[in-house]
């Protein structure tokens, strides 16, 4: 044990004296820390959490570019969408009432509806005078100084009591303050002449993706509402008008309370800007799968070249130990295997479901079927080169030695070839992963991948199929690391080869 | 052993091997689902179930799988390779053309490639240890490692949607419909549209052949007939290119031949990005709507260049290597 550490550290100096493979490996170690990491720096699913922001976001740190101004990050409207407090309610919003003779309107907080809701509280007197048209509005006024959101979406839920008498309308919009609004608000309720069991919610929910919602705004159902509301940076006002109609004769005299709950309020406008990378498609942050794409391209081709250094080890040991006529089969196999084309089977094997592989590793494209065939078909320039090392390894005279000793060939072959080939596992292991990470980020690319799984080919592929060329902050990242992530394999592999392959070394 | 013994030895071989390869094409096919003339029988456009019976006896499809075996040689050996599913027309006709595309393509890009790669290998392992080198490594590195895919990306990003100075793909602006004025025209317009993939293989080749030639060229330049021609005084070029290289050469041609073999996979890539109708896309295309003989002809295509371009490179390596000529 303590020779291994000597040996270890013996190794290490030497290693530390390369600058290329110090290179190589502090590139490594970094992303295999952030692959690891993962979790830990965003808190998003790469996959599965649409719309953190709006689609096709921009990084957050643009807005400090040129021309980055306009964009805006999420910004949710109320603090307290439900109301569980009463602070939210009555700091952060402004009450306006119309009153009449026969009744007014006030404001007051409900703690016990739903979470805690606004209830806006109409109290009838015993005027004789039918009030008529009552009207009470709720609002808040919000600064937005950037260029229009890529989306929002606005909830609302409305509980009414005592309603029967005096029916009551609700609606709600937005606009811009001291601006000309050309449409109409964004939801009105039906007239509510009951008390409602289950809250009222606008349906289909109100969402400037919605298509009923984009022509009510623009007129045409491929309008952009958040372009038209949105239109210039300015301040806006957020506004929610509650309209008692008190006109039943039969009511005239009566002295009652008719409430309107407001519960629920959720307003958001999804930014054009978000996290470190901004998000893809369908809104999911690019970070996160840059992240957990990491591990997935770093695993995959860790492993393929494990197996294709291994196959290539046993191949080559065995032939060249045995030789032979088995020496013979074994490389003519090889030759043979060499001549296929490796990236057309490839794409064959893995998009064409065959039925002995289906059941093997499963439907699709699971990392398995990758990994197997990225292994299976790169074995065989290294099985030529331990075969001649193994061939000349086999006439030096500590094997003779070992033989007359009466030791068993497979013995020999691993006490004995094994650790001196060594070296050469290394060296191979290391320049085989750029291949394999390369050719799994061409699977990827060429949208061969299952759509469950995130790695950067894939993300190449994402933004390919939804024209994110042009957009610097996608396509830059995963490119930019699995080419660094090849050269310090390199690099790695090539400082291994000096330090181990003494005839590298440098000729004065 | 005599070059005659050599060269008769290794094309045995090389039949051998295209025999072998056919078998393991077959066995690939065989092993997909679904029946392939299941598309026809379906379609009456395509010709339904009359069409679908002549497949089928072309294949071989309904006898066991010896005769299927000696049907598939047959057809492809004398070059029937059907109908193709996509585009209904023979493949013979289709063939033709997308081969030429691609050896355009990347013909042009490996010529360009070995060039620079070569001269420029030289140079660094003369200059050994200089700015140039570490440098010329580095960046050859690079852009060897890089995806071949992302290189054409940010190619196509810088100077087709920011500088707009080249098309985004395909072989020409003309059609049978739109016929180019004059051949110059014609030429120079396909010329405009080859530039940025083969710059994108290109880019992607060249770093192989540098550092393969630097690193023989270092072997060669430790030897003592380069202290010999020296020491006659001959011209630093004629040192480097008529002595060094020479020796250090044989390496590098025969990896030069053994690379035209894989022309038709090493395209994939990049006709994919910039949507250049050659044998790589129709690989694609074919996989994509299972279209069997195609694939077939395909796949042959490539069994037959990859032969053929280690055939040649065993022969380069006969001629060249005197120890096999007198030994």
């Amino acid at each position: 044990m303590r020779f291994q550490i000597k040996r270890l550290k013996e190794f290490w100096n030497t290693f530390r004296r390369s600058k290329r493979g110090l290179f190589g490996v502090g590139i490594l170690i970094f992303y295999i820390s952030i692959a690891l990491a993962a979790p830990l720096l965003t808190p998003n699913d790469p996959l599965k959490d649409n719309y953190v922001a709006g689609d096709f976001a921009a990084p957050l740190w643009f807005r400090s570019l040129p021309g980055g101004e306009k964009l805006n990050e999420n910004f949710q409207l109320v603090t307290d969408p439900g109301f569980p407090t009463i602070t939210s309610l009555f700091q952060e919003w402004n009450f306006t009432a119309s009153s009449s003779e026969s009744g007014s309107i006030t404001l007051r907080y409900d703690p016990d509806v739903g979470n805690g809701s606004a209830s806006l509280v109409f109290r009838r007197n015993s005027s004789t005078v039918l009030a008529q048209d009552v009207e009470a509005y709720l609002t808040k006024e919000f600064p937005f100084p950037y260029g229009p959101p890529k989306r929002f979406s606005c909830r609302i839920t409305v509980f009414a009591e005592g309603v029967e008498k005096v029916p009551v309308r609700v609606s709600f919009t937005i606009n811009q303050v001291g601006g000309n609004q050309s449409y109409p608000s964004f939801w009105g309720s039906e007239k509510i002449e009951n008390t409602t069991e289950t809250g009222i919610i606008p349906s289909p929910p109100i969402d400037s993706y919605d298509p009923e919602f984009k022509k009510r705004i623009g007129g045409v159902a491929y309008a952009d509402p958040a372009k038209i509301v949105f239109s210039e940076p300015a301040n806006y006002v957020y506004n929610i008008s509650i309209l008692f109609t008190d006109n039943k004769k039969e009511t005239i005299g009566e002295e009652f309370e008719a409430i309107v709950y407001i519960d629920d309020l959720n307003v958001r406008l999804y930014g054009t800007a978000y996290g470190v990378l901004g998000t893809d498609q369908f809104g999911r942050d690019i970070f996160a799968q840059f992240l957990y794409g990491a591990r997935i391209s770093l695993l995959i081709g860790l492993i393929a070249a494990a197996v294709s250094v291994v196959i290539g080890l046993i191949v080559g040991v065995v032939a060249g130990y045995v030789g032979r006529s088995l020496d013979e089969v074994l490389m003519r196999f090889t030759d043979m295997l060499l001549v296929l084309p490796m990236l057309p089977l490839l794409i064959v094997l893995i998009a064409v479901p065959i039925p002995i592989f289906e059941d093997i590793f499963g439907q699709g494209t699971s990392m398995g079927k990758i990994i197997f065939v990225i292994g299976v078909l790169n074995w065989m320039p290294f099985a030529r080169v331990v075969r001649s090392q193994t061939l000349t390894l086999k006439e030096r005279p500590f094997i003779e030695a070992a033989k007359s000793v009466g030791a068993g060939r497979f013995h020999i072959i691993v006490t004995h070839i094994l650790p001196n080939v060594m070296s050469l596992v290394y060296v191979t292991l290391a320049l085989s992963v750029p291949t394999a990470i390369t050719l799994e980020a061409a699977i990827g690319w060429l949208g061969l991948y299952d759509p469950k799984v995130i790695s950067w080919g894939r993300m190449l592929y994402d933004a390919q199929i939804n024209e994110g060329i042009e957009r610097l902050w996608w396509i830059i990242p995963p490119g930019i690391s699995i080419a660094l992530v090849s050269v310090s394999f390199i690099l790695l592999g090539y400082a291994l080869d000096e330090i181990l392959n003494p005839k590298l070394r440098l000729r004065r | 052993m005599g070059l005659r013994t050599y060269i008769v030895k290794r094309s045995i071989y090389s039949f051998i091997l295209l025999a072998f390869v056919l078998m393991l094409n077959f066995a690939i096919f065989e092993l997909m689902p679904g029946d392939p003339t299941a598309l026809f029988a379906n379609q009456v456009r395509l010709g339904g179930a009359e069409a679908a019976r002549e497949m089928a006896k072309l294949w071989g499809l309904d006898q066991p799988i010896y005769v299927r075996f000696a049907v598939y040689m047959r057809n492809m050996l004398t070059g029937q390779f059907g109908i193709s599913y996509i585009s209904m027309k023979p493949i013979a006709e289709e063939v033709v053309d997308r081969l030429l595309n691609t050896f355009l393509l990347v013909g042009m890009s490996t010529i360009f490639s070995i060039i620079i790669g070569v001269i420029l290998g030289v140079l660094a392992a003369h200059k050994r240890g200089s700015i140039f080198d570490s440098s010329a490594v580095l960046t050859s590195l690079t852009t060897y490692s890089v995806p071949s895919f992302w290189l054409g990306m940010i190619l196509l990003l810088i100077f087709h949607y920011r500088l707009n100075w080249f098309p985004s793909g395909g072989t020409s602006s003309f059609s049978p419909g739109n016929p180019p004025p004059n051949i110059f025209i014609a030429i120079s317009d396909r010329l405009w549209h080859l530039f940025l993939p083969v710059l994108t293989l290109t880019l992607f080749m060249y770093g192989g052949y540098l550092l393969l030639a630097r690193a023989t060229m270092l072997e060669a330049l430790t030897e003592d007939y380069i202290i010999t021609a020296k020491a006659k005084g001959l011209k630093q070029r004629t040192v480097l290119f008529k002595h060094a290289l020479k020796n250090a050469s044989l390496p590098l041609i025969t990896n030069a031949a053994i690379s035209i073999g894989f022309i038709i996979s090493g395209a994939i890539i990049t006709e994919q990005v910039f949507n250049y109708p050659g044998l790589g896309m129709w690989i694609w295309k074919a996989i994509d709507w299972t279209d069997y003989p195609v694939l077939h002809c395909i796949f042959f295509l490539i069994a037959i260049a990859v032969i053929i371009a280690n055939f040649i490179a065993d022969l380069l390596y006969g001629v060249i290597d005197p120890r096999i000529k007198y030994g």
